[in-house]
């Protein structure tokens, strides 16, 4: 498969007087983990079901595995909605078997993968029990599973560890890597920064509706690093015209926290440091979290809009 | 499987197997069936006892011959058991009458409750007409008996007034003027036909008899629509649903799964407690041709209202709310049903022909009109294409609120949205 499996161009959608999306361009590729990030109300659930053809676009285009949407596709696109639940008076497996038809599985396989995706979970006991008897927490990975279940190319889950136990949390991630190595697209729409950073590698995020951060995770925290280094070596750093302050933590024996100047860079500290002939234990660029980098980000589009 | 039939198969199974609709559709009958026979059984007894109490008269005008009298009703009774009209008057039997010489012994004996009523003839009642009448119970309840016994002693003085004017014949003429009617009416060639009982009432009886099934069929389906667009909204299935469906697929697929339970629901009611269908069929020799005109309307009533169950569902935003706005449709589907009596009077006349054209009401009206005579052809087509276009626009409808709608947790559309997402579909 060499299609891009999500393609959105130029994608604008309005509700009466809310600007719900504004001109959003994203790729998704194939097995890859991409991260869907926003503060509520920024237009992450919007541009979803634009993707799934639940609501359509006002202007823009967007192709489904390189071409515009049609009803097929619904059997290659998992969905996992923020506003979820199942048939809470059905059994557990027949629920299941049920949406895997629904995505064109047949009933033998369905029934397959049912038993599988349960296992998977730690709920293989759960088969013949009510939906409504399961946990909160089960709940929700009786609901991942049902996203799952038909082994969609492109799988779109928003908030998927909510609910749920550390020890659950790590099964889920465990499941949406192996997917993702197995050739699954995996979007991921979430405010867990950890889950992004621990799984992502793109994410797009969109405030007030406007792409404002899109591109390779790594790529945005070096662009969003702070201008500070956490350095171990003979020189005094106050000497140099490229730093602003200096800290000393107090927790990381004799290494400083140097901040630098916002016009200098840590490969021009890095080369005063061996122009100076000091000696260097240690040199690490200190990263700005991702949390900061969304605050950051999201405080600023709030103050442009 | 196609998707539609695997939407329809699981909301079959899924309504089928609840305890509720078990319930509804088992035990409810079974009790209120219980309930009919039981009151049924008390009533009869207690009219056949009541029937059983004689009626007393004191006759001060020696005008009454009773035993006449009884022998004219006979032959009355004799005679009109051929009319088809007859069978669905049901006279009540007529109880016997005493004659008591004096009114003090009558009274006596309706103190006793030996007699229920006693009736007393003035002396100069054939120039006076004075009737008194003593009973000892003058409620509401009693005077349809009373009536009756009245209607049998008023007999019995036209008897015995007569008797001694005319002949035999002419006094079995006055008595029953109407006892041997021969009905016919004009066919649709325009040629009289006698109108027997198979051919006239029984069917329209009969066609009534299944349209109410076919609307009960209608209402009730149209009712678990409703109740389960509203869980898939609490259950917020909706959103998962669209993911794998589009809303026309589901849509259609609920009203087939749903349309099938509370067709299982009217058929075990009839199985249950009212009759075999066979046995309603063959009573009143239904004509198929009909019944199948019927069941074509009935299937449009059904897909037509049940696509507008599915609007009012997605837009209340609790069950009572949503239940309160489907009484609307409900109250136009039953509307035809107010103006019964003149569509079966002149069922190709301007009411009916004007019911028959409006999408609402057609389904009923023309259910009615074939049950009461041959409807024109042209009728017939014209409502099946404005039934099939209403559905058509129906169900886009539908698809087109269930998907907007169903997105909208916990808020309920105002009627300005509503009006554009119909627009738009």
């Amino acid at each position: 498969m060499t299609e891009v499996p999500i393609r959105v161009d130029r994608v604008s959608k309005r509700f009466d007087k809310t600007i719900a999306l504004d001109d959003v361009s994203i790729e998704i590729h194939q097995g890859e983990i991409f991260g869907l990030l926003g503060p509520n109300g920024a237009g992450k659930t919007t541009l979803i079901r634009t993707v799934l053809d639940i609501i359509k676009p006002d202007s823009g285009r967007v192709e489904i595995f390189g071409r515009p949407f049609r009803p097929e596709d619904r059997d290659r696109l998992g969905y996992l909605p923020e506003e979820r639940g199942l048939y809470p008076r059905e059994e557990v497996g027949a629920v299941l078997e049920y949406l895997g038809c629904l995505k064109g599985l047949t009933a033998a396989t369905a029934r397959a993968e049912t038993t599988h995706w349960l296992a998977r979970f730690d709920l293989a006991d759960a088969a013949k029990k009510k939906v409504e008897q399961l946990s909160k927490g089960n709940q929700q990975k009786l609901q991942i599973a049902a996203t799952l279940l038909a082994r969609p190319d492109v799988a779109i889950l928003d908030e998927p560890l909510s609910g749920l136990d550390p020890m659950s949390a790590r099964t889920v991630n465990a499941v949406i890597r192996d997917c993702a190595a197995a050739g699954q697209t995996m979007v991921l729409s979430t405010h867990q920064m950890g889950m992004v950073e621990a799984l992502c590698t793109r994410v797009l995020m969109i405030a007030h509706g406007r792409a404002v951060l899109y591109g390779s995770l790594k790529d945005i925290k070096r662009e969003h690093s702070s201008h500070a280094v956490r350095v171990l070596s003979s020189a005094r750093y106050e000497a140099c015209p490229l730093v602003a302050r200096v800290d000393r933590p107090s927790f990381d024996g004799q290494a400083v926290d140097v901040h630098l100047l916002e016009t200098a860079t840590s490969d021009e500290f890095l080369a005063w440091l061996v122009a100076h002939q000091a000696t260097v234990e240690r040199f690490e660029r200190l990263s700005t979290p991702l949390e900061d980098i969304f605050v950051g980000v999201a405080e600023r589009a709030v103050g442009i809009a | 499987m196609n998707k539609v039939l695997l939407i329809a198969r699981w909301e079959f199974i899924t309504t089928v197997t609840r305890r509720a609709y078990i319930f509804a559709v088992i035990a409810m009958p079974l009790f209120y069936g219980g309930m009919i026979a039981l009151g049924g059984v008390a009533g009869r007894s207690a009219s056949t006892t009541a029937g059983r109490i004689p009626t007393a008269i004191v006759d001060r005008a020696h005008v009454l011959n009773l035993a006449a009298a009884q022998e004219q009703a006979s032959r009355r009774d004799r005679d009109a058991a051929a009319d088809p009209l007859a069978a669905f008057a049901n006279p009540a039997a007529p109880t016997p009458v005493v004659e008591y010489g004096d009114l003090d012994t009558a009274l006596a004996a309706l103190r006793a409750r030996t007699v229920a009523t006693v009736f007393v003839l003035d002396a100069d009642y054939v120039t006076s007409g004075g009737l008194a009448v003593y009973t000892r119970d003058a409620s509401v309840f009693s005077q349809q008996a009373d009536r009756q016994r009245q209607a049998q002693i008023v007999d019995a003085i036209r008897v015995g007034l007569l008797q001694p004017l005319l002949g035999r014949d002419a006094l079995a003429r006055a008595y029953a003027p109407a006892a041997r009617v021969r009905r016919l009416r004009l066919n649709a060639a325009g040629a009289a036909e006698p109108i027997t009982d198979a051919a006239g009432l029984g069917p329209f009886a009969g066609s009534l008899g299944v349209i109410l099934i076919l609307t009960m069929s209608v209402f009730f389906s149209a009712g678990f629509l409703v109740q389960a667009t509203i869980e898939d909204r609490q259950s917020r299935m909706i959103e998962i649903l669209f993911s794998s469906v589009d809303p026309q697929q589901l849509v259609m697929g609920k009203i087939l799964g749903l349309g099938g339970a509370g067709l299982l629901q009217v058929a075990i009611y009839v199985g249950l407690v009212i009759v075999p269908g066979a046995t309603l069929l063959a009573l009143f020799q239904i004509s198929l041709a009909k019944l199948a005109l019927s069941l074509a309307y009935c299937a449009i009533a059904y897909l037509l209202f049940a696509c507008l169950m599915m609007w009012t569902g997605m837009i209340g935003r609790t069950s009572q709310e949503s239940a309160q706005m489907s009484a609307l449709w409900m109250l136009a589907a039953a509307s035809p049903l107010f103006f019964m009596a003149n569509i079966g009077a002149a069922p190709n006349g301007w009411v009916a022909r004007t019911l028959s054209f409006v999408p609402l009401t057609s389904p009923v009206t023309m259910m009615l009109r074939v049950a009461s005579t041959d409807v024109p052809a042209a009728d017939i087509v014209v409502t099946l294409v404005i039934g099939i276009a209403a559905i058509y626009g129906a169900l886009r409808g539908a698809a087109r609120i269930f998907r907007a709608a169903a997105l909208m947790y916990g808020k309920r559309p105002t009627l300005p949205e509503v009006v554009r997402w119909l627009r738009a579909a």
